[in-house]
């Protein structure tokens, strides 16, 4: 559960996040939606206690971000998952690599060897687990960064443009993983500026120059056609072509056949 | 063009330490184990005197090279980089000793002494690499590392910086591959553009990598920054209090091997007495 009160950000001069208020439950998928610079990193930063806020609080399971003797208990409830695949693996063999974040907190082996293979199994990836990671595709080597958050057993998952340097079969294989931990029971923030990755999301909010303008159910925030255009994002394919008929929001191709020929 | 792919190529053959996978007792033993034994073998091979010690220490590392399993063409090819520092020592030690001469021309004396000290210091360098290299060839950089970070662990106490040498180290082997894979990429993104990296004097060629290796360095600073934080948000917080997924075990045969070589060094050590 993430708590956000009244939370503002300045990087030097430059204001980041203007007054984000935003409570996220426990189990639930919200994907952040907003273009670059909009501020949507910087707030995934905040969740994990990588960054504070300079006003407002931000509470990771009712724990402030601002209180540093109680840091790692944060960071290991929330996993984060970074965009570049490449600059987030540690270690040069893909097992030693998901046991990372178990060393660092002083797990024993025994437990870490466990913990590891379940989460290699859990993403399909346990015939690589002696590899060097750089043999892998982007694709895998993001299912490694993201067995690696899996083995730490964290409530909730970040994912900051995890799919942005991914082929569309690496990213399918990342979004259908993100669904199988939601489905687990986790909470996943999965931040993006693609708006057809958000459609399985519960909900939905959209950033804009630091400042949140829509939030809702994916169906409800694609119905904004022009605040959406306003916060320079594009709506998915399916939904431009049955909002300019003014036919409604279509989340998927097979909604929009379906909106059209009842159109008809 | 074959010449056009010359550069990458440089890049490509930045070996990874020179491990050579293979199923050999050696390679199964303890990493730190085998890092003790090669240290007592080359401070041994130092010590070396008389002919029938060189003997002795030559057929043990010979029968270690057989162990190893590592085809011996590759023992050859590591000695190929000594070759100019052997032979200049080699003619320094027997023109400069001095002692009973055996063959004088203008102000060179060869002296019987200096023959001698010439093929013993051959002997000892090409033992010492061999030795070496019976280390580096069956052991991965990855499990080097890890047994050289416990075993330089007691140095805490002066306030050795264990972990984060190992951890350097790590990383380094890690982003070695992805440097070079980027490398290349620049390269031939360069080379598409008209750069030119094979013709010209070396001088020339070595201006051409410059365009090359900004783009790599301001990268990798890019790249440390962004593991950095990746690091510190799966809970990095330095050694203390870290441990470890291998906790590697010293089994039965790990006490043989030191057995066995502390055996071989008092023996070639004390022969000498008799």
């Amino acid at each position: 559960m993430i708590e956000i009160k009244d939370l503002t950000f300045a990087y030097e001069e430059k204001q980041v996040l203007k007054n984000i208020s935003l409570d996220i439950p426990q189990g639930q998928f919200i994907a952040i939606l907003g273009h670059n610079g909009s501020g949507k990193s910087t707030l995934a930063r905040m969740m994990n206690a990588l960054l504070v806020p300079d006003s407002g609080e931000l509470l990771v399971n009712g724990v402030n971000t601002k209180d540093e003797a109680r840091m790692m208990e944060i960071r290991r409830s929330v996993g984060m998952v970074f965009q570049n695949p490449d600059n987030q693996i540690v270690a040069a063999i893909v097992e030693e690599d998901v046991a990372f974040a178990l060393e660092n907190l002083g797990v024993e082996s025994s437990e870490i060897r466990r913990r590891v293979d379940l989460a290699l199994e859990e993403v399909g990836l346990s015939d690589y687990a002696t590899h060097a990671p750089h043999y892998l595709s982007g694709g895998q080597k993001q299912r490694v960064a993201i067995a690696g958050v899996i083995a730490m057993q964290p409530n909730i998952i970040v994912l900051d443009e995890a799919t942005a340097m991914l082929d569309p079969k690496g990213r399918r294989d990342i979004l259908a993983l993100v669904e199988d931990m939601h489905k687990k029971g986790k909470t996943i923030v999965y931040i993006t500026h693609n708006m057809s990755e958000a459609i399985k999301a519960d909900r939905v909010i959209v950033l804009d120059e630091g400042e949140l303008v829509l939030d809702g159910t994916p169906r409800e925030v694609y119905a904004n056609t022009s605040a959406i255009v306003d916060a320079g994002l594009e709506l998915p394919r399916p939904c431009q072509v049955t909002t300019a008929l003014g036919l409604g929001v279509a989340l998927d191709i097979d909604e929009s056949v379906e909106l059209i020929n009842a159109s008809k | 063009m074959p010449r056009k792919e010359a550069w990458g190529a440089v890049f490509k053959d930045i070996t990874l330490g020179q491990y050579f996978p293979e199923d050999s007792i050696l390679h199964r033993l303890d990493a730190r184990i085998k890092l003790g034994i090669c240290f007592a073998l080359l401070i041994v091979i130092f010590m070396l005197k008389s002919y029938l010690q060189y003997g002795i220490m030559m057929l043990a590392i010979f029968i270690l090279i057989l162990m190893s399993k590592v085809p011996l063409s590759l023992y050859l090819k590591s000695l190929r980089p000594m070759v100019i520092l052997i032979l200049f020592t080699g003619i320094i030690n027997m023109l400069m000793t001095d002692g009973q001469v055996i063959y004088q021309f203008w102000v060179f004396k060869i002296t019987y002494e200096g023959v001698t000290m010439a093929a013993q210091m051959l002997l000892r360098i090409v033992l010492l690499v061999v030795a070496s290299a019976i280390l580096t060839y069956t052991t991965s950089p990855i499990v080097l590392t890890g047994a050289l970070e416990s075993l330089l662990k007691p140095l805490r106490v002066f306030k050795f910086p264990a972990h984060e040498v190992a951890m350097m180290m790590t990383i380094a082997l890690r982003f070695i591959p992805t440097l070079i894979d980027e490398a290349d990429k620049i390269i031939k993104a360069q080379t598409s553009r008209g750069a030119d990296f094979s013709t010209g004097s070396p001088m020339v060629r070595a201006k051409a990598l410059v365009p090359v290796l900004i783009p790599l360095f301001v990268n990798s600073f890019r790249r440390a920054d962004e593991l950095a934080v990746a690091m510190e948000a799966r809970c990095y917080n330095g050694g203390d209090g870290r441990t470890s997924l291998h906790v590697p075990r010293i089994i039965a045969r790990d006490y043989v091997a030191c057995a066995v070589c502390v055996l071989v060094c008092a023996g070639v050590l004390v022969v000498n007495y008799y």
